[in-house]
């Protein structure tokens, strides 16, 4: 056996040529640093235009988006005509109210027993269920069968056959008792829906509005055989003569019994800001002052007629004057639409406590009066509006001085009637002057049939705007004339009722119509019958004069006729004529 | 609009009447007096300091009667 002792070499190992050992295990340089990181870096967009394909969608067509909004409302000024009902019997007493009183309160005792009485206790009504599921019976057999048939009977008795005596001690009687039965419902299957009415076309509904005009204005095409309603009459052309003759027939009768009076001279007029006709007369004699007195049933209702013009008059007073021998009275009346204001009328205060429309003021005013309203808001004008709650309220005004007050605001006249119980309110200005060269006549007066005239200068500052305002409610609108700087103007207008801008348009076109150049022109004309033209021109009309030197137009300011003569039958139309320069 | 009604007439020839709206931009409490910018720029002086300033108010016949509200404004052309 070998031993070798080898020993050593289990010394640790000594470290060699560490430098160089660290300098191989080093870290790597980044030697391309400058190239790498850019190609990893982040990846450059290169789609960037094709990214956009999807993108929102363009709105292609804004404009047909509009279909589905919101729906204009369209009848905002009528809407009201629902509104609450005014109490207008508030203040009678309900006569109702008091409960009965006991009179016999010791005597008599009500004995109220709801029991039956004790016999009807037992009678209970029997409901009993119909009979549903069983066969059906033959309700003409069983009719049939109960019907007694008296017929000889026969028994066999042991091949003797049975005679009945004539003299029979016992009937044999076999009739067919029907047997009560249930009810069968027939036809239980059949089902009728009583469910709601299917809603078909619902888009094709019919609006019941009022109607509208197509043309505001009206065109110069003729309608011959157009059978609506015609609100403004053109004027027909008047026929020139050589000569007008004109047999006047006139008369003055009391109503209701058309007694006759002896008038000797006469006269009518009213002007475009009142709203009565004015009437005098000087009578004959105390019997003609007899038949037209006041009496207990108030004022006495007289009817003049010239050439077929009718007026009713209110004669409210007259004075007489005595001379011995004569005597001579005069008489005072006016259009009967008085009625509705002082000293007839009773004075009211109130204030909207809803939505309300100027036409409903008016209408509410007219209620039980016996007297109605013509407002044709949508042809001839003024415009309608909405008042809005606690925009109008008035204390201790008849009604014709609220209705003027609504007319006023938005620059209408009041028209009465000649002859019956109504009031038509009308625009001051139909068309604006400046206008009037393109718009409807009334009345066309040729220069032959005008005896007299006469004119009167009456300037104001050509104002081309108006500053039309509401006070605590409403709008405010500056009213401007087109082409004009809007740089006059007119003093403001601040009317508690204004309140939409369709009816501030309105007032600031008669604002405007106040300035400028005017001339008042005075005609004197005879006063045509009906039937032929030009017959009464009345106050608000647009009249086309035809003098030698040329034509223009003007809006009829008042209108007064005169009958004076033997009879009154000489009568005399004069008009005033607002004329724009 | 001319007229021939003698109570219209009348009526236009009595003086004041002259109503307008316009801001209020001061008021002087000693005197009593504010100062009021109307619709065209222009200002005159009230008696009344019932209108804060900043606000609107009626004026009539150079007194300040109270405040006005403000209305939307519009403008027509006829």
């Amino acid at each position: 056996m070998i031993t070798s002792d080898v020993s050593a070499g289990w010394r640790p190992a000594t470290v060699e040529q560490i430098d160089d050992v660290s300098a191989e295990w080093s870290p790597t340089l980044p030697s391309d640093a400058g190239s790498s990181t850019l190609s990893w870096d982040t990846a450059s967009p290169r789609n960037m235009a094709s990214a956009s394909a999807w993108d929102r969608m363009g709105n292609l067509d804004p404009a047909l988006g509009a279909p589905w909004g919101g729906i204009d409302p369209k009848e905002r000024d009528t809407d009201a005509l629902w509104g609450d009902l005014n109490p207008i019997d508030g203040a009678k007493p309900v006569r109702w109210d008091h409960t009965s009183q006991s009179r016999d309160q010791l005597r008599l005792r009500l004995q109220w027993n709801p029991k039956p009485a004790q016999k009807d206790m037992s009678n209970g009504q029997a409901f009993q269920r119909c009979d549903e599921f069983r066969e059906r019976y033959d309700a003409a057999q069983e009719l049939q069968n109960s019907l007694y048939a008296p017929s000889l009977v026969s028994f066999n008795f042991s091949g003797d056959r049975y005679t009945p005596s004539t003299a029979p001690v016992v009937f044999f009687q076999f009739r067919y008792v029907r047997p009560v039965r249930a009810i069968q419902p027939v036809e239980t299957r059949t089902q009728d829906g009583w469910g709601s009415a299917g809603k078909f076309d619902m888009r094709s509904a019919l609006r019941w509005g009022p109607g509208r005009p197509k043309d505001p204005e009206d065109v110069d095409i003729p309608y011959p055989d157009y059978p609506g309603p015609i609100h403004i009459i053109p004027a027909e052309e008047p026929e020139i003569l050589e000569t007008y003759m004109i047999a006047n027939s006139v008369s003055l009768v009391v109503l209701p019994d058309r007694t006759p009076l002896q008038a000797t001279t006469m006269s009518v007029s009213r002007d475009i800001d009142s709203f009565v006709w004015q009437f005098t007369a000087q009578i004959a004699g105390r019997t003609s002052l007899n038949l037209v007195r006041p009496d207990a049933n108030g004022p006495k209702t007289v009817e003049l007629s010239v050439n077929g013009h009718v007026w009713h008059f209110l004669i409210e007073r007259y004075s007489g004057i005595g001379k011995f021998p004569s005597e001579h009275f005069s008489l005072t009346g006016v259009s009967r639409v008085q009625l509705l204001a002082e000293p007839y009328a009773p004075k009211r205060s109130a204030v909207n406590t809803y939505d309300i429309n100027a036409r409903q003021v008016a209408e509410d005013q007219l209620l039980y009066t016996g007297f109605t309203l013509n407002w044709n808001s949508i042809d001839v004008g003024p415009p309608d509006w909405t008042i809005p709650a606690g925009a109008f309220t008035f204390q201790d005004l008849t009604p014709m001085q609220i209705i003027a007050r609504v007319a006023e605001a938005v620059g209408a006249v009041i028209k009465p009637g000649a002859a019956s119980d109504e009031i038509t309110i009308l625009p001051r200005y139909r068309d604006a002057p400046w206008n009037w060269g393109t718009s409807l006549m009334e009345k066309i007066i040729p220069a032959q049939v005008v005896g007299e005239w006469g004119s009167e200068w009456s300037p104001n500052p050509e104002w081309n705007v108006c500053y039309v305002s509401g006070t605590s409610h409403g709008v405010a609108v500056d009213v401007r004339r087109t082409g004009t700087a809007g740089d006059e103007p007119a003093p403001d207008v601040l009317d508690d009722l204004v309140t939409s801008t369709d009816m501030a348009r309105h007032r600031g076109i008669v604002e405007l119509a106040k300035g400028g150049n005017q001339e008042i022109v005075t005609l004197h004309l005879p006063l045509f019958p009906v039937e032929q033209d030009p017959g009464l021109i009345e106050p608000a009309m647009l009249c086309e004069v035809r003098e030698i030197d040329g034509t223009w137009r003007g809006l009829n300011l008042s209108t007064e006729i005169s009958l004076d003569g033997v009879g009154a039958t000489r009568v005399k139309q004069t008009i005033r004529l607002e004329r724009h320069h | 609009m001319a007229t021939v009604n003698p109570w219209k007439k009348f009526i236009s020839l009595l003086p004041g009447g002259v109503r307008a709206v316009g801001t209020v931009a001061s008021v002087n409490a000693t005197s009593g007096m504010s100062t009021i910018t109307m619709r065209n720029g222009t200002q005159i002086a009230a008696r009344g300091i019932s209108v804060p300033v900043g606000t609107k108010a009626f004026v009539e016949d150079g007194q300040v009667v109270g405040p006005a509200p403000n209305l939307p404004q519009y403008d027509v052309e006829v």
